[in-house]
């Protein structure tokens, strides 16, 4: 497989909201998308994925670096790279009073679609995310679900060789999910090279190739799935699910020998260390000398979630 | 790319179109207010604000009595007559009977030059009374004015014609001491044969010429149909351009942008469907507000027959009020900040710019008028609805508007271009 797209150095630093940028450090943002593999961008809210697909889709303009897509620098030749592209924004960027095959119609016209292949590839797409029936209704009439759909079917409407899906599940039921899921692993068995960002880790364990974790606009681990829960190394994790976490617990189970993190959430207190085992007795002790109720105990296999735990000493989701 | 400008002005038109609010907005409001204007406050003679007849009085006498028509007409006339009418002096005759038979004026008494000389020689004369009998009210009103100064004359020297002396004398003499039945019958039987031997014709003749010139019987429609079509345009185009800004927040702007089209082909197509929805706008009332007055039985010549001329006012004042909306969202940071400052600022404009109320009536108003779009806009369309006004005489409105829309859109595609980066 071969680099479709390079981002090179990419940085973008908003001046009015602070320190925040994208590729904060001096190196930038460096990464590469294979042709036909599905990648995902993983990290909390906030943490700059919007922004780089942005830089990558011409909206914004980057503060240095370089993307190359299919050949084409955004920069340099926008409209060659944004041929190449679909993009699926984080909003429902669509006309709510229009209908959805008029949403697609217009759409297709934008990406340079006209005539018989305009309207064949309207009613292909319409078809595709299931919304054949209720084409001619207006968008605004439609569940959350399906606007998500209409609004992944524009970014389908020129065939783009790479697809750009920002958060594509956010705010809709897991029946609707699953669909989105299916309907992603589908584009990309015909051979769509997908970028996907999203902030929940069980998506991207299931669909990607290749995962990129980033947090305060920054790479901070890059790999596939087996090669980023490798990086926790033969760490466990133990989730303690309690009624109330006094002081002192967290610095007694730290001090436990094998223990290499402890973190407390509210009623959580989540231990990463080399062997679950060997620890669990002398934690449960703890726990019952400090007065603490114990409701759930689980051992966790390490996962994405905890790669990012260990990476920022943060939970992924807020 | 052309055809891309065509699909995003279709796209913006076609979304007003299924839009019943706005529509609603466009059409209903500015066709109901200014019928609702027109009907309470009528069809009016004259200036809409001056119920009075204005005279012009051209005196070619140099004696004192052409000056005194001048003085009660003019200069100093009676506060209950000067309610009524408002006279001015005019030198020329022609002059005179031009502004008369075009509407301006409602009258012209015109005194010859030999008028003194002849009254004091007892000569019979005559004043000609120029009027327009379209000018009901205001003619009656003059006619009656001037007909009164003239019996003055005209009693006295009967008077002396017949008793040798004015009224006093001749009620002191024969009706004074002893005034019987048949001493009154005498006097009576004396005057009747004096003046059956022509002796007492009246000494001034009024010459009522009846020009049938034009009739300024203005329709009020003709001012405050164009005032709300203006208005309310000013507000579409005002929405249209918000829309940009609610397109960015709802990101189907940054969605065209992100497909292969530049963002001048963005901004051009959304121009120009703006444009197009305001100048559909003023065209349909324009059909439709002597429609409604026909069947509603009202006057339905509210926009005259310069047709060229009302499309050049519209293609103008449509240009400046698609720049002014642009202008506003230009200057806001938010689709809600856009809101208020269109509100605002739309009102206020069309406040100035005598949309409600005439404002050439009002001295520091009058200047400011004529910043606003509204007012070049609304005496175009008045002018040649009422005054028959040629394109040579609304080409400084056409210019004007067309002017506001050139500075507006510079100012605005200026300032617009940073909000289009995200
Ligand atoms: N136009 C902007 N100006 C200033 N700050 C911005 C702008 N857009 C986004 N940000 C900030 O940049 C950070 C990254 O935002 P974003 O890329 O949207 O994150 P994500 O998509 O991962 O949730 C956030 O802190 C956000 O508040
Ligand atoms: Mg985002």
């Amino acid at each position: 497989m071969t680099a479709f797209v390079q981002i090179q150095g990419l940085r973008k630093k908003y001046d009015n909201n602070g320190p925040f940028a994208v590729g904060p450090n001096e190196d930038g943002l460096n990464l590469e998308i294979k042709e036909g593999e599905i990648f995902s961008l993983l990290g909390p809210n906030g943490a700059g994925k919007t922004t780089t697909i942005s830089m990558m889709s011409t909206l914004l303009t980057p503060t240095s670096g370089e993307v190359t897509i299919g050949g084409y620098s955004v920069t340099r030749d926008p409209l060659g790279a944004k041929k190449q592209i679909g993009v699926v924004p984080q909003e429902i960027a669509l006309y709510p009073t229009l209908t959805a095959r008029q949403n697609l119609h217009f759409f297709g016209k934008m990406y340079g679609l006209g005539g018989r292949e305009l309207q064949s590839r309207t009613a292909e797409v319409l078809d595709f995310i299931g919304l054949k029936d209720r084409a001619d209704d207006r968008v605004e009439e439609y569940s959350g679900g399906m606007k998500r759909r209409v609004n992944i079917g524009v970014g389908l409407m020129h065939r783009p060789r790479l697809i750009f899906l920002d958060e594509p599940t956010v705010g809709i039921d897991p029946q609707s999910r699953r669909s989105i899921l299916d309907t992603v692993k589908l584009l990309n068995q015909e051979g769509m090279t997908v970028l996907y960002t999203t902030h929940y880790m069980e998506e991207a364990e299931e669909l990607s190739h290749r995962i990129g974790i980033i947090d305060h606009g920054e790479i901070i681990a890059l790999g596939t799935l087996e090669e980023l829960t490798r990086k926790v190394g033969e760490q466990d994790s133990v989730l303690f699910d309690v009624d109330q976490v006094p002081d002192g617990v967290e610095s007694q189970l730290s001090a436990l020998e094998g223990v290499q993190q402890t973190i407390v959430q509210e009623a959580e207190i989540q231990v990463m260390c080399t062997d679950s085992n060997a620890i669990l007795s002398q934690a449960i002790d703890i726990l019952t000398r400090n007065g603490v109720t114990l409701h759930s105990v689980e051992v966790q296999e390490p996962d994405l979630e905890a790669v990012f735990l260990h990476l920022t000493g943060r939970a992924l989701r807020d | 790319m052309l055809s891309k400008v065509w699909t995003i002005a279709y796209n913006g038109l076609y979304r007003v179109y299924i839009d019943r609010v706005a529509l609603l907005y466009m059409f209903l409001a500015p066709l109901a207010i200014s019928t609702i204007m027109g009907l309470v406050f009528g069809s009016q003679d004259g200036d809409i604000s001056l119920p009075e007849a204005d005279v012009l009085v051209v005196n070619k006498d140099q004696g004192d009595h052409g000056q005194r028509y001048v003085e009660f007409l003019v200069e100093d006339t009676p506060p209950d007559i000067g309610e009524l009418i408002a006279g001015e002096r005019a030198s020329h005759v022609n002059e005179a009977r031009e502004d008369v038979e075009k509407g301006d004026a409602n009258a012209a008494l015109i005194i010859p030059e030999e008028f003194s000389e002849q009254i004091s020689a007892g000569e019979q004369t005559a004043v000609e009374l120029y009027y327009n009998p379209g000018e009901d009210i205001a003619v009656t009103i003059t006619l009656g004015v001037i007909d009164g100064i003239t019996s003055g004359y005209n009693v006295n020297y009967a008077a002396q014609n017949i008793f040798g002396s004015g009224p006093d004398s001749f009620f002191s003499q024969w009706l004074g001491p002893a005034s019987t039945p048949d001493q009154i019958d005498a006097v009576t039987a004396s005057v009747e044969s004096k003046l059956t031997q022509g002796q007492s014709v009246s000494l001034i003749q009024i010459d009522e010429v009846n020009v049938e010139g034009e009739n300024e019987d203005i329709n009020l429609m003709s001012y405050f149909a164009p005032a709300m079509a203006i208005l309310f345009m000013t507000f579409a185009m005002a929405a249209g351009t918000r829309a940009i800004l609610e397109e960015r927040q709802d990101w189907t702007l940054q969605r065209i942008i992100t497909t292969p089209t530049p963002r001048w082909v963005y901004m051009a197509g959304r121009l120009i469907g703006n444009y197009t929805t305001g100048f559909l706008q003023m065209l349909i009332l324009i059909i439709a507000t002597p429609l409604v007055a026909l069947v509603i039985g009202a006057d339905a010549d509210i926009w005259g027959d310069n047709y060229l001329g009302v499309l050049l006012i519209t293609l103008s004042v449509v240009l400046a009020g698609t720049g002014l909306g642009l202008l506003i969202a230009g200057l806001s940071k938010t689709v809600t900040q856009a809101e208020q400052a269109s509100t605002i600022v739309l009102f206020l404009l069309a406040m100035i710019g005598g949309s409600f109320v005439q404002v050439d009536q009002v001295p520091v108003l009058d200047t400011l008028s004529r910043l606003t779009l509204n007012y070049w806009g609304i005496n175009g369309y008045f002018d040649l609805a009422t005054d028959d006004a040629s394109l040579v005489d609304i080409l400084p409105n056409v210019g004007v508007l067309l002017a506001m829309g050139v500075i507006f859109f510079g100012i605005a595609v200026w300032r617009f271009n940073r909000r289009l980066d995200f």
